[in-house]
């Protein structure tokens, strides 16, 4: 359940009521459009930010109020969903009814959490700046570190080349390099008055506290006429793209990538579950179990971008087989052959994976906050639909998917 | 087999408890109000147990790196040519099994058909079935996972750092063994070792969720039929020395900047259950002091641009060995070594920050309570405490009875520089 509250034009409130948790949670998104001219400063801002502010005013600082909350995590980071790169700020620290000495969390780490995001200092000193970009730089050029990843990111990369979807959430080298402090602090003043706002509140307290509490904390911050960036939905694509990429590995990727235009996205989530989204999925069973191809072999499926993609880890040699393969099974989907074993299967084990969110906070969090700026369905609404999804409606489902790109990183 | 109840009010949890005639030891966790019910099926059996005696024998017998890994792939085979995942996704499971130094679990997790699938996990982990075939095609599968592991540079690094710290105790070795050690593995060294460690008496079963523990327990006494406690397997290690092996190793792999681990040898090591979390939480508290980020330490090494934000320490222990690792990246680790070692000093010389000590007291009780929040977290740690015979609901309680004098002596004996041993992954090019 969650409780959507206007605090004021631009900046709303989500209420998560929960009192199965020993924890509370707080976040607050701030929404910007992703784009390559400002996805460097949105990256690097909330590592500025929490090097220090007016209130606690350095890291060992801010480390301090931390550990005195119970070990809080004070996280603050940016991330990409479609088109949109949002800057998250949040706190998780214990409920209140567990302090040791009966003190007030909750209220502190609110206060805290704010004090970080809006009490800023006046001009960023360099020094920091200098620092933080260069852990950001080194971030960047760690990408390369999990392979896993990293194909998959250069897969994406590739597939939407002329897209603003294909810019990295951590921007680039030479972006970050440029970045002055003073050019630093005129985006951060143009984000926090600027761009939509969701703060999200999760845990044991009252929908009515936690709007005294927001409303007491960002009382600064002016009311705003905004637009949440939009989405774009790449076409089907007429033909696949082929790359190949040389690295010192030992074992190679095949990451591949297919667009998803009009189709129903309940039924695309079960398409996908059958298709490689399980450990009964046709690429789990044949690709790794029956043919030993890979080591692991799944897909998984970007309901928000419209994108579907495999990624497996293999032999270099069996390059061939395994794209053979992976292909003969994409068929397979798309030529309607799909037991009603294999959907009811993936059905108990997808729900089973939405079920299992109303366990945590932050699952709970994200599955909402990746909804900002669309039309929020509860988890439960999510849940029923999901089960009313049809092997028909998978069939038709699976007219409106193609493959795009297919990434293959080889060792030298 | 009767339920003896242990309620813990000031966290708001129960745990049920009993013993199977067969030595099989059973914990049942109701939580109320979760969607999701998660069970474990451990045995106190993992990558370190190469050296053992069967119970009624006299020699020792000794099998390759990498069997107890291999186990935990073979046990999901079943006798039709499928294997448990089939079974369990019948009912929307989500199902697992990993091996770690001196465990190995089956598990899963579900928020529907939670007695259907706990019949599955019992049924399936006590009906092995390995043929010729089945295991030669496993070794290529492990194979794969080995060369994968060999590419990381996180695994290198820590396992680089354990081959300086250990000279024969089988820490030192990778959890799935080598390319090499699998493929002397047979069927019947798989059964020699499923038949001593995967008894009921070496096990336990670990159930959480809103569940009904009287059900649970009518599932266990249908599937678990043996009912003869074989007697206590010895486990045997070679001698290993209180000095390191060697004092630096490194490695070129693909990795863009230096990645380091500081590791410390603990030369004191086991005893009982409530001593191991004792030494456990002491450690946790003086790394955190030494390295953690409120740490003039940790201030100096950001700040001086040394090492990046992902750095800092944690205690790693089983009942025969124990380490502490104080990991990160950054340029020079030998520098890192070197002002390390200084700080260790200069809290020997000037001792331990009492405020610092309160709050990390705090920060260690705030982990267990968050801990709690996590069905699987935390029960994954209380299976790995109750195999080393530690109840992790002591935790709390000697959270708050350790004194700055306990954490004083633990620092002086884990802070040895000639116990030190630093560990390097260095970029290919």
């Amino acid at each position: 359940m969650v409780e959507k509250y206007l605090i004021k034009e631009g900046i709303n409130l989500y209420f998560i009521p929960n009192f199965k948790f020993k924890t509370f949670l707080s976040s607050v998104y701030i929404h910007r459009p992703l784009d390559e001219s400002e996805a460097s400063l949105n990256a690097l801002l909330p590592q500025v930010l929490r090097r220090g502010n007016k209130t606690y005013k350095d890291l060992t600082q801010i480390q301090k109020k931390c550990e005195d909350l119970y070990g809080a995590h004070l996280f603050m980071y940016s991330q990409k969903k479609a088109e949109t790169h949002s800057i998250v700020s949040g706190i998780e620290t214990v409920s209140d009814n567990f302090a040791l000495y009966k003190e007030g969390i909750l209220e502190d780490s609110l206060k805290f959490l704010f004090d970080v995001l809006l009490n800023v200092v006046d001009e960023f000193d360099e020094d920091i700046l200098k620092q933080e970009k260069d852990n950001l730089i080194e971030r960047i050029k760690g990408l390369i570190n999990d392979k896993r990843n990293y194909a998959y990111n250069r897969l994406i990369q590739e597939m939407c080349k002329n897209e603003r979807y294909g810019v990295c959430e951590l921007g680039t080298v030479e972006r970050v390099s440029q970045i002055t402090a003073k050019g630093l602090m005129a985006h951060y003043k143009k984000i926090i008055t600027e761009s939509p706002i969701d703060i999200f509140v999760s845990g044991n307290l009252s929908k009515e506290k936690a709007i005294e509490l927001v409303k007491k904390y960002t009382g600064a911050l002016p009311e705003r006429r905004a637009q949440y960036p939009g989405v774009v939905i790449g076409d089907l694509p007429k033909e696949v793209r082929y790359v190949e990429e040389k690295l010192d590995v030992t074992q190679g990727k095949l990451s591949m990538g297919y667009r998803v235009k009009g189709a129903d996205e309940y039924a695309m989530i079960l398409f996908n579950t059958i298709f490689g989204g399980s450990t009964t999925s046709k690429l789990f069973l044949n690709v790794r179990e029956k043919l030993s191809l890979a080591y692991y072999a799944s897909s998984g499926y970007d309901r928000y971008k419209g994108i579907m993609t495999v990624n497996s880890g293999i032999e270099f040699s069996n390059y061939q087989k395994a794209l053979d393969e992976i292909n003969l099974q994409f068929s397979y989907m798309k030529n309607k052959n799909i037991t009603q074993e294999e959907f009811d299967q993936a059905m108990l084990s997808i729900i089973n994976s939405y079920k299992s969110l109303y366990d945590g906070l932050r699952s709970l969090e994200s599955f909402y906050a990746a909804q900002c700026g669309r039309d929020m369905v509860d988890l439960e609404t999510f849940i029923d639909k999901l089960s009313k999804v049809t092997l028909e409606d998978v069939f038709c489902a699976s007219e409106n998917v193609e493959l795009d790109t297919v990434y293959f990183l080889k060792g030298i | 087999m009767e339920l003896k109840k242990t309620t813990y009010s000031e966290l708001g949890e129960s745990v049920y408890t009993t013993t199977h005639e067969s030595g099989l030891k059973i914990y049942i966790m109701p939580k109320k109000g979760f969607s999701k019910s998660y069970a474990v099926f451990a045995t106190k059996y993992g990558s370190i147990n190469t050296d053992f005696v069967v119970p009624g024998e006299n020699e020792v017998t000794t099998v390759p790196d990498g069997v107890a890994h291999f186990l935990e792939h073979k046990v999901f085979e079943e006798e039709d040519g499928k294997n448990a995942f089939d079974r369990f996704a019948k009912y929307g499971a989500s199902a697992n099994a990993f091996t770690s130094f001196a465990m190995t679990a089956y598990l899963f997790s579900c928020t529907d058909y939670f007695y259907e699938n706990l019949d599955i996990l019992l049924d399936y982990v006590q009906k092995p079935y390995f043929t010729y075939e089945n295991v030669e095609k496993e070794k290529g599968i492990i194979a794969q996972e080995i060369r994968m592991y060999n590419d990381s540079p996180d695994n290198v690094l820590y396992f680089n750092a354990l081959k300086c710290l250990y000279k024969n105790h089988p820490a030192r070795i990778e959890i799935a063994g080598s390319v090499e050690s699998i493929m002397e593995i047979d069927k019947d060294i798989l059964y020699k070792c499923y038949n001593t460690f995967y008894h009921p008496s070496n096990m336990v079963l670990y159930v959480v969720g809103d569940v009904d523990e009287n059900k649970v327990l009518e599932l266990v006494k249908k599937n678990i039929r043996q009912n003869q406690n074989p007697g206590e397997i010895k486990q045997v290690f070679p001698h290993e020395p209180e000095e390191i092996n060697e004092p630096y190793m490194e490695k070129r792999l693909n990795t863009s900047i230096p990645k380091f681990i500081i590791g410390f040898k603990d030369s004191e090591v086991g005893g009982s259950g409530r001593d191991m979390l004792k030494r456990e939480i002491e450690s946790s508290i003086i790394i955190e002091i030494l390295s953690g980020r409120s740490s003039p330490l940790y201030k100096k090494l950001y700040e001086g641009g040394l090492v990046t934000s992902s750095f800092g320490g944690y205690y790693n222990y089983e009942e025969s060995f124990g380490w502490a690792a104080i990991q990160g990246e950054g340029n020079d680790p030998k520098k890192v070594k070197e002002l390390v070692l200084e700080e260790i000093e200069n809290i020997k010389k000037n001792g331990i920050d009492k405020e610092a000590f309160e709050r990390q007291k705090k920060v260690l009780y705030g982990q267990f309570l968050r801990m709690l929040n996590s069905l699987e977290g935390f029960g994954n740690e209380f299976v790995g405490a109750t195999l080393r015979g530690s109840n992790l609901f002591d935790y709390p309680h000697i959270v708050r009875e350790v004194s700055l004098d306990d954490v004083t002596k633990r620092f002086n004996t884990l802070f040895r520089n000639d116990r030190c041993a630093l560990s390097v992954v260095l970029p290919s090019n």
